[in-house]
């Protein structure tokens, strides 16, 4: 059985949204910083139990207001991606009331949520920090290293699929 | 005449498609892209598999601003109107060619963002480096602070020994520890200067001395160490300097000390040269210029940016003891006291420091 569905990156800019998209379709990164605008578009099969889902990635250019996003952007939304900064504090001070506008917006959409650049930071540490400001993160990965990029982009697969 | 600009301006800057209820493709004008006819529209590019399911909704229109299609060589930046067609008419795209305004205004974002981010990134970096030096400056004062009561009680009851009844050999011994002590001493008091200096706990103490009482003392602690290595000792002091003075007598001497014993170090042959002299005077303040010279290893320029530099020996040689702070300590002192320091060196020849330094004279 064949699938295909929308997959949406959000999160402030130079987060590394692009880079954790084409570390996942293409298996590349580099360290040069080439700011998004607009909307870039791969896709990727992946394979949830008997089913081959392509899951069509837009990267879209980063906002620190996730109600400034072009509404186009994210019509027919399956799943969303936040993706957060751990060295930057202004890319997830709002976090919880970003994920609630999106819940509420999207209600049908599923959100995984990640914090990338992982390979710069004290992983503990940096739990601590957000268990204090009551943010939960569900994958703590690196698109410069390859950590966890694959298990993210499959977590949203089996969210979208079946619907939990 | 508006056919012809409107051909020559906007003509290729636009493409129509149209396509049948199941975004199969029925024509397209092919101005931008080469788009496949009696294909799904969805095969040419992936942006356009999410564009399909829109078809289903009743009469709608949707603009899509700035998406980037790369396909079959053909990169553009383009804005997508999409029509979802209605009873009797075939739903339909219209692209909007803006790959050069979208160009400037990346060009532009790209240099905001950056700056931005290479703020906080340098912020990052001194939030680290903040945080190792606080641990260094706690690490080497708690440990030099731990290592001074048992080096003193070493030295204390090494005193006690040497009072008791010992052979010639045994006296040797006591010595050679006494010296051992002394060294490990030196080495401690040199890191607790540094963590106190670095953690901004170093303070000068502006009292009256005597400069003159204060460099004999220095000169009587140094002459025997050149005598030892029977180096040449020359000490210039230039006539009628004011003697009274109003400054740290103690951070004076320690700098003074430090510079000599350095240039003693690494001088195996030939001579040091030590001097003071007056650079400026007037009623209430003098500065005076003190420099030791020596005709020893001298520095490489490879390692000239770390002469000044906490724990960078510039030797390598075992034989040279140390810990590569004498330099750092007195440059941070100098700093301290408003004074300033440089040096001159040669590798092979020698080297030169001249240090001045600028005193209240007492009334």
């Amino acid at each position: 059985m064949n699938s295909s569905k929308k997959v949406v990156l959000v999160g402030h800019f130079g987060v590394g949204k692009s880079s954790l998209m084409r570390r996942f379709v293409q298996n590349t990164f580099s360290d040069n910083y080439i700011v998004t605008i607009g909307v870039h578009i791969l896709k990727k099969e992946i394979k949830i139990d008997e089913l081959n889902l392509t899951l069509v990635i837009w990267d879209i250019e980063g906002k620190d207001d996730i109600q400034k996003v072009r509404s186009s952007y994210l019509l027919g939304t399956s799943g969303f991606i936040y993706v957060i900064d751990p060295t930057r504090c202004q890319t997830y001070e709002r976090f919880n009331e970003e994920v609630d506008f999106l819940k509420t917006t999207y209600p049908t959409s599923k959100i995984v949520s990640v914090s990338n650049k992982s390979d710069l930071i004290d992983i503990d540490d940096f739990k601590n920090i957000l268990e204090q400001k009551n943010i939960s993160i569900d994958y703590f990965a690196s698109a410069k290293e390859g950590i966890e990029v694959e298990n993210l982009f499959q977590k949203i697969g089996l969210k979208m699929v079946k619907d939990v | 005449m508006f056919e012809k600009i409107r051909n020559k301006y906007l003509y290729n800057k636009t493409q129509i498609v149209v396509l049948n209820k199941q975004g199969i493709v029925i024509k397209s004008d092919d101005l931008l892209y080469g788009i496949p006819k009696k294909t799904s529209i969805s095969n040419f590019h992936p942006f356009f598999e999410t564009i399909i399911s829109l078809i289903d909704l009743e009469y709608n229109e949707f603009t899509f601003s700035c998406i980037h299609i790369d396909v079959n060589n053909v990169k553009k930046t383009i804005d997508v109107i999409f029509n979802s067609g209605s009873n009797n008419e075939n739903p339909f795209l219209i692209f909007i060619d803006f790959t050069e305004h979208y160009n400037n205004f990346q060009s532009i974002a790209q240099e905001k963002n950056e700056s931005v981010l290479s703020f906080h990134l340098s912020e990052l970096r001194n939030q680290q480096l903040e945080s190792e030096k606080n641990f260094k400056n706690k690490f080497l004062a708690n440990v030099s602070h731990d290592l001074k009561t048992p080096i003193w009680g070493l030295r204390f009851f090494l005193n006690f020994l040497e009072k008791t009844e010992l052979t010639e050999e045994q006296l040797d011994y006591v010595k050679t520890l006494k010296d051992t002590n002394n060294h490990i001493h030196h080495l401690v008091q040199d890191l607790l200067d540094l963590s106190k200096i670095e953690s901004g706990q170093m303070n000068v103490v502006n009292e009256k001395f005597s400069l003159k009482e204060g460099i004999t003392n220095l000169l009587s602690i140094i002459k025997p160490k050149v005598e030892e290595k029977k180096l040449e000792f020359k000490v210039a002091i230039q006539d009628k300097i004011t003697d009274e003075l109003i400054g740290d007598k103690i951070r004076l001497n320690q700098i003074l000390i430090n510079l000599l014993d350095n240039s003693i170090k690494f001088t195996k042959k030939g001579s040091i040269t030590f001097e003071i002299n007056v650079k400026s005077l007037d009623d209430d303040f003098i500065s005076l210029q003190f420099v030791v010279k020596d005709t020893g290893t001298g520095i490489a320029a490879s390692q000239k940016s770390d002469v000044f530099q906490s724990f960078k020996k510039l030797h390598n040689s075992k034989k040279i003891e140390g810990l590569g702070l004498g330099l750092s300590i007195v440059s941070n002192l100098v700093e301290l006291m408003s004074g300033k320091i440089d040096y001159q060196t040669e590798l092979g020849k020698g080297t030169s420091f001249e240090v001045i330094l600028p005193f209240e004279i007492a009334k």
